[in-house]
């Protein structure tokens, strides 16, 4: 038998290893073993969600946002200080000029 | 019971219905993930998998399908999810491996052998399994379903939701591409 036709039968008799096979089961307490994993899975909600909170990932991703979050705030209250002061300052011009036009000429003379 | 009164009564959370599902298909759901994985520990995880997305998704069939084309495509889906993982396992082990000494690679067995397989096909199945790992994904699921389970082109293709035509050309793939590997493996380790 020629090199092709050997490995061409090998390959063969290999495809042809399934032929008749069985089906492979689980073994017995299948079940059982299942309602124990569906316990575990009920029990562990709070594990599951501590675990992903304690992710490096998650911690970094929100050390970050918390950064981000008081930068925001904080250039926020800048400015809205800078407008106060603003304000402050338009109020005591006004102040100032109202006291300006108030003569104690005009006051001695009322107008009757 | 009918299979249908079984789905309306699980639905309810019937316990005694859910034990008779899992008992009716618990090796149709195995041996699926078994010719997929190739381990018995990780179909064995596979199939609990499958099952607790049953209980917990029943009330998502719509009934458009059979309960046992359902739980295939599941089976499917977790099995090929289970060896994507494992794959990525490996590469991070492999990457960890090149720092530092102790790390050690993930376990993966290069020899399988299927429970169902005669003594005398033993070490062709071994070596047929081998080279199924090399398959495309739909080849290997194709071929999966048609030789492990023996299901028709027909109801294939409802579990990969596709044409009956497709499934023809992917077996046909499938076959081709299994050939040409058993002949590599042959002709590397002749007799």
């Amino acid at each position: 038998m020629d090199n092709k036709s050997y490995l061409e039968n090998k390959a063969q008799e290999a495809l042809n290893s399934l032929d008749g096979i069985q089906r492979a089961d689980p073994g017995p307490f299948f079940y059982t073993r299942l309602k124990a994993r569906m316990e575990r899975s009920k029990r562990s909600v709070w594990e599951n969600i501590s675990g992903i909170i304690s992710k490096p990932a998650i911690t970094v991703f929100g050390l970050l946002l918390i950064v981000l979050l008081n930068t925001v705030a904080a250039l926020n209250n800048e400015a809205a200080y800078n407008s106060t002061l603003t304000n402050q300052g338009e109020m005591a011009f006004v102040d100032e000029y109202a006291q300006v036009n108030s003569f104690f000429y005009d006051i001695e003379n009322v107008q009757p | 019971m009918n299979e249908w009164n079984l789905i309306e009564q699980l639905k309810q959370g019937n316990e005694a219905a859910f034990r008779t599902i899992v008992d009716n298909t618990q090796a149709l759901v195995y041996n699926t993930a078994i010719g997929i994985v190739q381990n018995a520990e990780d179909a064995e995880d596979v199939a609990q998998e499958v099952f607790l997305q049953l209980y917990e998704s029943i009330n998502t069939f719509k009934g458009e399908s059979k309960l046992s084309t359902w739980l295939y495509r599941i089976a499917v889906s977790k099995a090929m999810d289970h060896l994507r993982k494992k794959k990525r396992k490996k590469r991070f082990a492999f990457i960890q491996s090149l720092f530092g000494p102790n790390e050690e690679l993930v376990y993966d067995p290069p020899d399988f052998d299927h429970p169902g397989v005669s003594l005398d096909n033993k070490e062709k199945a071994r070596v047929l399994f081998l080279a199924t790992t090399k398959l495309p994904e739909n080849q290997r699921i194709a071929f999966t379903l048609n030789r492990l389970e023996g299901l028709s082109y027909q109801e294939i293709s409802e579990i990969m939701e596709t044409t009956v035509a497709s499934v023809e050309s992917l077996l046909h793939r499938a076959r081709k591409n299994l050939r040409k590997s058993l002949e590599d493996y042959y002709s590397e380790n002749k007799e």
